[in-house]
């Protein structure tokens, strides 16, 4: 028999963090974070060209955003990440809606999810290029097809581990399978898919930089950092590197929002 | 008696027949000296590698007691800092970004030289038939960094009168996705070289000039500076193995055999490796560094592009990031 210490909280949804202390744990978390990355960069690797201290950084960023250039390249490869990140999020949902409800087009399509969502499609870049021309679309879908399989793999878990009783209940009240997906099954589903979304985004930012590598760009930070790279202005990589982190972090906490605002039900247990 | 008179010539034959096979042993390939980890960036079914590729097909780094430990590593920027950071003790990279690499702290130096010039052309779309032409054009590349390729790019379509911001220049990917694009009309220019350049040649594309006509070093191998102190002999002799390579290779003789060692690496068409042979070795000969010796004016002119475009400081001397003294070494080893 298993007895409580006396005093021990709970591990229960009961114990999560206000958002005061959230907050202050995330300032922390980055103090310490910058302090181990100067104490590396001065210390340990010793060397600007293989890790620079984050003031060489700052500087760095300074001057591209001054330049107008850091904001361009911004705004060029968030057209292309938000294209195609909504293109792979309403695919994946519809393909996952699709093959989570039907169990003999599922048995059909499954295999061909798990192939591409493993296979490294960045390898088709070049390919890409040649179907669908040097411009928007074969960067936007690079980036929609890294985004449409963790979606496609999440909504299906969410359809298919719908309530039973649930779907008891909806069809004693008359529901039709329309009605059952729309509004049991979905609603159901919504925070594997919004799950899914977040593992999503975070392939599709990769996508950012594949697309402006390979797919022909001009303008992108993705391209910032292979030029920065090139020239060995490992400071002004670090500011395309961070700049791309801030934009994942930037949309999953979006995604989290939504998580919370739409899945209320749906608390995250902790011990 | 007449035991002996068998024993005694077969005893002696034994004994002579062991003295011939620890003379044929000493023959052979000596045991490797010397372990060198050298980096590529990609593959070297170019036939500017042919000193790096024969050599390691006729037994020339074995014979100077060195093993060559290959590793792909690219892009050239990756494979200059994983010289730099002793990752690798030599390879080859584009000289320029070595030279950039070096200029921002990178312990390496320049040790030899492949090609004395970019051995690339500009080919047009087919409707496209001068350099006017191109205006309003996207041009792929294989990078937009500010770096001598894009310098020498741009400076040749300035010559003939084309500015920039006249026309579009990407970054485009590797040869085969350039090539690619040109065909399906998704560029309007392409920047290539062997053997797509003979392939566009050969489907009506058009030649409009190459980024050989001004003298700068492109692809030589590079050395961690403090590895090659330490390790001279290695260093000495993994040159006079490439040295002996490029011999090989230039000796119209052993073109047949020169162009199966590049065409199985590349999987690629004898035939189209023929021409490149002759490209290399007969028709564009100042294409190649001969012996792997850079010439003054190209060593100059890549450091000259560099300084122009703000990489260096004015005034920098290419003897500041090359040094032959290890190539004269091994040439001086190898002989005529």
């Amino acid at each position: 028999m298993v007895v409580a210490r006396p005093g021990a909280r709970p591990a229960t949804a009961a114990r999560m963090a206000t958002p005061v202390a959230g907050v202050s744990r995330l300032v922390v978390s980055g103090v310490l974070g910058v302090i181990a990355w100067i104490l590396l960069a001065k210390y340990v690797v010793a060397n600007p060209l293989f890790l620079p201290t984050p003031y060489a950084v700052l500087l760095a960023a300074i001057q591209v955003a001054r330049s107008g250039e850091l904001l361009n390249d911004v705004l060029v490869s968030l057209s292309y990440f938000a294209v195609g990140s909504v293109i792979g999020f309403v695919g994946g949902v519809l393909l996952g809606v699709l093959l989570g409800a039907n169990q003999k087009i599922a048995d059909y399509v499954d295999p061909w999810v798990s192939a591409a969502y493993t296979a490294p499609l960045v390898a088709l870049t070049p390919l890409l290029i040649i179907w669908f021309g040097i411009g928007l679309w074969s960067k936007t879908i690079i980036i929609a097809l890294l985004v449409v399989f963790p979606v496609t793999i999440g909504t299906i878990a969410g359809i298919r581990s719908t309530d039973r009783s649930l779907v008891e209940v909806a069809t004693s009240f008359g529901a039709t399978r329309g009605d059952m997906l729309r509004k049991v099954m979905v609603p159901w589903a919504l925070s594997f898919i919004l799950s899914g979304a977040r593992i999503g985004v975070g392939r599709g930012v990769i996508g950012i930089f594949v697309a402006e590598l390979f797919g022909g760009a001009s303008k992108g930070v993705g391209l910032m950092i292979s030029n920065a790279g090139q020239v060995f202005n490992t400071p002004l990589l670090f500011v395309g590197i961070i700049v791309l982190a801030v934009m994942g972090i930037g949309v999953t906490t979006v995604i989290r929002f939504l998580e919370r605002r739409m899945a209320p039900w749906r608390t995250q247990s902790v011990v | 008696m007449a035991k002996h008179m068998i024993v005694r010539p077969l005893m002696a034959l034994l004994v002579v027949a062991a003295m011939v096979a620890g003379a044929i042993g000493t023959a052979r390939p000596q045991q490797p000296r010397y372990t060198v980890r050298f980096g590529v960036v990609g593959t070297t079914s170019t036939m500017y590698y042919a000193p790096l590729v024969v050599a390691q097909d006729k037994g020339f780094f074995a014979q100077q007691g060195v093993q060559l430990s290959q590793t792909v590593i690219g892009p050239d920027d990756n494979l200059v800092r994983a010289v730099a950071g002793r990752a690798l003790d030599m390879g080859i990279p584009e000289v320029s970004i070595a030279i950039n690499g070096a200029a921002h702290g990178a312990p390496v130096r320049v040790v030899a030289s492949l090609t004395d010039r970019y051995p690339y052309d500009l080919f047009a779309a087919k409707g496209s038939k001068s350099y006017a032409d191109l205006r309003g054009k996207t041009i792929s590349h294989w990078t937009v960094a500010p770096e001598v390729s894009v310098a020498l790019i741009r400076q040749l379509l300035a010559a003939h009168g084309v500015k920039e911001g006249e026309y579009n220049l990407i970054a485009g990917g590797g040869l085969a996705a350039r090539y690619a694009a040109l065909t399906q009309g998704a560029v309007g220019a392409a920047i290539l070289t062997a053997p797509y350049d003979l392939l566009a040649r050969k489907n009506g594309f058009t030649d409009l000039g190459g980024l050989y006509d001004i003298p700068a070093v492109f692809a030589g191998v590079i050395t961690n500076t403090n590895w090659a102190a330490a390790h001279h002999d290695a260093a000495v002799a993994t040159l006079k193995a490439m040295v002996l390579g490029f011999r090989y290779a230039a000796n119209p003789a052993n073109k047949a055999e020169v162009v199966k060692m590049i065409a199985d690496i590349g999987k690629t068409d004898p035939a189209v490796v023929s021409q490149t042979y002759d490209q290399f070795f007969k028709t564009q000969t100042f294409l190649l560094s001969w012996d792997l010796v850079p010439s003054q004016r190209s060593m100059q002119g890549v450091v000259d592009i560099l300084t122009s475009l703000g990489q260096l400081p004015k005034g920098a001397n290419a003897l500041s990031y090359f040094d032959l003294s290890y190539l004269n070494q091994a040439l001086a080893q190898a002989g005529k």
